[in-house]
């Protein structure tokens, strides 16, 4: 049964989404070709300088638009009319929100893969890496890869995101277990596990940063690429336990039942 | 015979607010039932408890020997008052929609009804009116071999003229082996077919009669009981 909602809550979200997707791509890829052909062709140029604010503009929704329609669908599936439908299916809580939860994963990271995907379209060259790996230098001393510290900050950004998605669908749960100001309350704790989880992440941080020698009142701050990693690895760690903690706090209040308007 | 949903001491609030207060009520399987109250007296309540959309107080519901549960869904199609299906569809895509998730859930005769019905199977649910709609949920409901319906208002959003058509429909329709729970205000147009009423007011429940019995007894329809009930109610109170 979990694959049939598994496979009903993504044709519902991808039925929007891809089409974001692939003009994206799209988008990219005219933009570039434009780019190559501007030095030569003066009209290209103003086809790419247009293209490129319509690129922004959809690379941001790449990523903001799973997010925001996840978080919209895991409202309207629990809670909406449409809930009369989903609770009366035959099949387990755990069900429901697994299925929400992987939902979200996978098109929050096609969306990131997207947006990864678009830009390196974009943008990449060997000189663009050439000049970031300079650029890296200055604040990371010794030999570390460029290419793997994108990674590791793309998964860092994507983990995080995954995070706040955890933590609204927990306060979503926790609000709409009562009658009233639901949207409120779901702002409202929302906030305060967000600042919970940071405030834990910030003194981990320090802790991690101090094992490894870091001046922390230093103006010029150089990392070692050991304690880069430690403290990438570090984030990411934080960042997926508090993903974890609150997917296990969502399903465990969600499987305790619901009250439907 | 043998108890096909059981309320055993069920208490439903919402803050201090009490919905339900101690409510024991067996029904019978095999049976058409009437839910009767006036609004707010806690019919929707009892079938939403019924169907997991809202979580017990205190007490227990026993369905076909099974707590609320995926067993319990398993055997109880639910038409509630409100519109549930995704606007976006097309009426061909619910009908998809309730043959992947229920095994008892017959095709064919869905799309029989929905002819029967005059209604579009290609037409979006977003383009019908919300008398369609609750058509297209009957249907679908109807369409169902399950042991017990839960029908809450089923004829609440419909014009007087198909009022009797769907009352046609929803008799001949259900498993006759089947349990029939509904709730409505126009007692007048289905008081004949039920088998047993029970009334409820203020959230406890105030008779539970077969209705033969009860029509002898009052010597009186059931329409007229209730209306008694309440305005002798209501006019004490003043």
């Amino acid at each position: 049964m979990l694959s049939k909602l598994l496979k009903n809550d993504l044709k519902k979200n991808m039925r929007w989404l891809w089409i974001i997707f692939v003009t994206t791509i799209a988008i990219a890829l005219l933009d570039r070709g434009c780019k190559e052909l501007a030095n030569n062709i003066a009209f290209f140029k103003i086809i790419s300088i247009i293209l490129d604010s319509v690129f922004y503009s959809l690379a941001v929704n790449t990523v903001l638009q799973p997010f925001l329609r996840n978080t919209f669908n895991f409202t309207k599936s629990f809670y909406s009319d449409e809930s009369y439908l989903t609770h009366t299916l035959p099949v387990t809580k755990k069900q429901l929100i697994n299925s929400k939860y992987i939902t979200a994963l996978i098109e929050v990271v096609t969306g990131f893969a997207v947006l990864v995907s678009s830009i390196l379209i974009m943008y990449a060259s060997p000189s663009m890496f050439d000049t970031l790996q300079l650029l890296l230098s200055t604040v990371i001393s010794g030999n570390l890869s460029i290419y793997l510290i994108l990674a590791l900050m793309a998964i860092q950004i994507l983990v995080e995101f995954l995070m706040f998605l955890s933590i609204i669908y927990f306060a979503i749960v926790i609000a709409y277990r009562e009658k009233e100001q639901r949207v409120l309350k779901t702002f409202l704790i929302t906030f305060a596990m967000a600042s919970i989880a940071l405030t834990i992440l910030s003194i981990v941080m320090v802790i991690i940063m101090l094992i490894n020698g870091i001046d922390l009142a230093s103006d010029t701050l150089i990392l070692s690429p050991q304690a880069f990693l430690s403290i990438i690895f570090t984030g990411i760690s934080v960042y997926s336990i508090v993903t974890v903690v609150f997917y296990f706090l969502t399903k465990k209040m969600f499987t305790k039942g619901v009250n439907v308007d | 015979m043998s108890n096909i949903i059981e309320y055993i001491n069920v208490n439903k609030s919402f803050g201090d607010k009490q919905i339900l207060k101690d409510v024991n009520l067996k029904i019978a399987s095999n049976k058409i039932i009437g839910l009767l109250g006036k609004n707010g007296s806690g019919k929707s309540t009892l079938f939403k408890l019924a169907n997991d959309l809202l979580t017990l107080t205190s007490g227990e519901i026993i369905i076909d020997g099974n707590p609320v549960s995926v067993e319990s869904k398993k055997v109880v199609s639910y038409l509630p008052e409100r519109s549930y299906l995704d606007p976006s569809l097309k009426v061909t895509e619910a009908i998809k929609f309730f043959e992947t998730f229920y095994e008892d859930f017959d095709k064919a005769k869905a799309e029989r009804l929905l002819i029967d019905l005059d209604l579009d199977p290609n037409m979006r649910l977003s383009k019908m009116s919300k008398g369609m709609r609750e058509k297209v949920q009957l249907v679908l409901v109807m369409s169902r071999k399950a042991k017990i319906y839960i029908l809450d208002e089923p004829l609440g959003g419909v014009d007087p003229a198909s009022r009797d058509y769907i009352l046609q429909t929803i008799l001949t329709n259900f498993d006759k082996n089947a349990t029939l729970l509904i709730s409505t205000h126009m007692i007048a147009d289905i008081e004949e077919i039920l088998d047993e009423v029970v009334i409820i007011d203020n959230g406890q429940i105030v008779l539970h009669e077969d209705a033969k019995v009860l029509r002898k007894k009052e010597k009186c329809s059931i329409d007229e009981i209730f209306r008694r009930m309440f305005y002798v109610k209501q006019t004490t109170k003043k």
